[in-house]
């Protein structure tokens, strides 16, 4: 036993790490306070969710048609901006990934891209869109566009950096161009993962498209606000019901499409 | 002076050819003079590598781990650049080859890889219409769906040949390891190829399989007219399966010499002193 090495695991922290530890715990204690939590305001607010709840049920199904058709416009609007989102992804993330990119500055700056469109939350860019195209569908679409491309452009250039070489140099020797390889070798290679994040996106897509109505990028959201702000609680209920159908709809669709492709 | 001397000795090819005391000499396909590669780390591997292949020859490429034959194969077509070496391959000075120009004569050169790498997702008939890259429009060829008649039914013939039409509209990821390298082998012919080309290919199969392969392997190449050079781990296939045997040891050529004039045993030696490189 005394032979063993000893288990750097199983060392006592010292000093400079402790320190560390307890910087992290008050930072926390200091956040916690900076976001207001507060028990004693939940314990009371407790019964007023409960009446905003029953004040939304049952819930007034007398405008589901209008409900309806604001629905279908914001599933349309998920599912044209994630189309458009994963098509630029797709070349992006081409230019992004390292073994397949024409030059190392085009690496690079399709990465920066990427990351932009990730990091901007898509809140800030309906605004922007707003701003720059005006209020209603078009400026969702373009948000939930960049939106895609800044979540699948990342996982599409993971996916490809990860597939196997070995097809790749076999087309390679065979006198296969690079789109060729790309096209024949990488894509087919990498499609589950194509697959998989494109159904992610088009759910988070449908959820996100529901608050961006909110800041007056169309759809669903739009309602919502007016109902709330109007205090017509029931219109509100069914208008989240409807959120939930779709929302639950849609995963549904992309799980079954999942399974059938993987 | 025996005509398989002759084949592994172009020097003494030379000399019998100026003397009238054989045909005309049989095509020189490969030429490769003072390869030199290293690796950062390995050191040299392979250390002024000379080796002549000519149409119609199959030749065995043997030797111990890490001694360079796979690339030797590679440097050859410049899928790995070597550090330094003088190479004519089917009349081009490949040094001097410019992408396009190596792209054209990778296309004449049909390699099968040891792990066979088909892609995996697509079909069969697919993997095999990747052959013609070299020769169609890139988008024709990307897969069965886009490519023309004529390719398609190229492509039937050359699993015809390989005795797998049966699995055409299989995805290839479905095939055994068998399968999978008979496969390679249909794509490396849908290249039309000149020369053949082959990294341990029976190396991830069992011994049945293996002599299959070989069988079909060689087989081709005969009938075909075209040239083999593959490395093996293999020693009775290599005694069996080729014309001349090419030994590397210490990344130089240690060994010369028609199959049928060497045993087993004498192909051990080879592998007697371990190499560094």
């Amino acid at each position: 036993m005394a032979d063993l090495p000893p288990q750097k695991r199983m060392d006592v922290p010292g000093l400079p790490r402790f320190a560390l530890y307890f910087l992290g715990i008050v930072f926390f204690i200091w956040s916690c306070n900076g976001a207001n939590l507060s028990l004693p305001d939940l314990i009371e607010g407790i019964p007023n969710m409960g009446r905003v709840l029953g004040e939304m049920s049952p819930p007034d199904f007398s405008r589901i048609s209008f409900v309806s058709k604001s629905m279908l416009v914001t599933f349309q609007m998920a599912l044209v901006g994630t189309v458009f989102g994963v098509f630029f992804s797709f070349f992006l993330a081409i230019l992004a990934t390292r073994s397949q990119t024409p030059s190392p500055i085009l690496y690079y700056m399709a990465r920066f891209v990427i990351s932009f469109c990730r990091s901007v939350p898509d809140l800030v860019w309906a605004i922007f869109f707003v701003a720059s195209v005006g209020l209603g569908t078009f400026a969702g679409t373009l948000t939930i566009m960049v939106d895609t491309i800044g979540f699948c452009g990342r996982f599409f250039a993971e996916a490809m950096e990860e597939v196997d070489d070995g097809p790749q140099e076999a087309l390679s020797t065979m006198g296969a161009g690079r789109m060729s390889i790309i096209q024949s070798a990488v894509v087919p290679s990498a499609m589950p993962s194509f697959v998989n994040s494109s159904l992610f996106a088009l759910e988070k897509a449908v959820r996100s498209s529901v608050v961006l109505g909110l800041v007056g990028a169309g759809g669903i959201g739009i309602e919502l606000k007016v109902a709330m702000d109007l205090f017509q609680y029931q219109q509100a209920g069914t208008i989240i019901l409807s959120i939930f159908v779709l929302v639950l709809c849609v995963e549904q669709l992309s799980s079954a499409i999942r399974r059938k492709i993987m | 002076m025996t005509p398989s001397v002759l084949l592994s000795d172009p020097e003494k090819r030379i000399e019998a050819e100026a003397a009238g005391a054989v045909e005309a000499a049989p095509e020189l396909q490969l030429r490769i003079r003072g390869l030199r590669k290293s690796y950062p780390g390995r050191g040299l591997v392979l250390d002024g590598i000379e080796l002549d292949v000519f149409k119609g020859e199959a030749v065995a490429l043997i030797g111990s781990n890490g001694c360079g034959k796979s690339t030797l194969l590679r440097c050859s077509l410049r899928l790995i650049e070597p550090d330094e070496a003088e190479t004519s391959f089917l009349g081009h000075e490949v040094q001097n080859l410019r992408r396009s120009a190596l792209r054209k004569l990778r296309a004449k050169v049909g390699f099968v890889f040891q792990k066979h790498n088909l892609v995996l997702r697509s079909s069969v008939l697919t993997n095999v219409i990747h052959g013609s890259f070299a020769r169609m429009p890139g988008f024709q060829v990307w897969s069965q769906a886009t490519a023309p008649k004529h390719i398609r039914e190229e492509a039937m013939y050359c699993l015809q040949r390989v005795g797998l039409a049966h699995l055409a509209a299989s995805r290839a990821d479905r095939l055994s390891g068998g399968e999978s390298q008979r496969v390679a082998l249909a794509r490396a012919l849908m290249q039309r190829p000149q020369f053949l080309m082959a990294d341990e290919p029976v190396a991830s199969l069992d011994p049945r399989v293996g002599d299959e392969v070989m069988d079909l392997l060689l087989g081709l190449t005969r009938q075909e007219d075209l040239t083999l050079l593959y490395v093996s781990h293999n020693l009775d296939h290599a005694l069996k399966f080729a014309d001349r045997i090419v030994g590397i040891q210490k990344g130089q050529v240690r060994l010369n010499a028609p199959a049928n004039t060497l045993s087993t045993s004498a192909l051990r030696e080879l592998y007697g002193a371990s190499d560094d490189g």
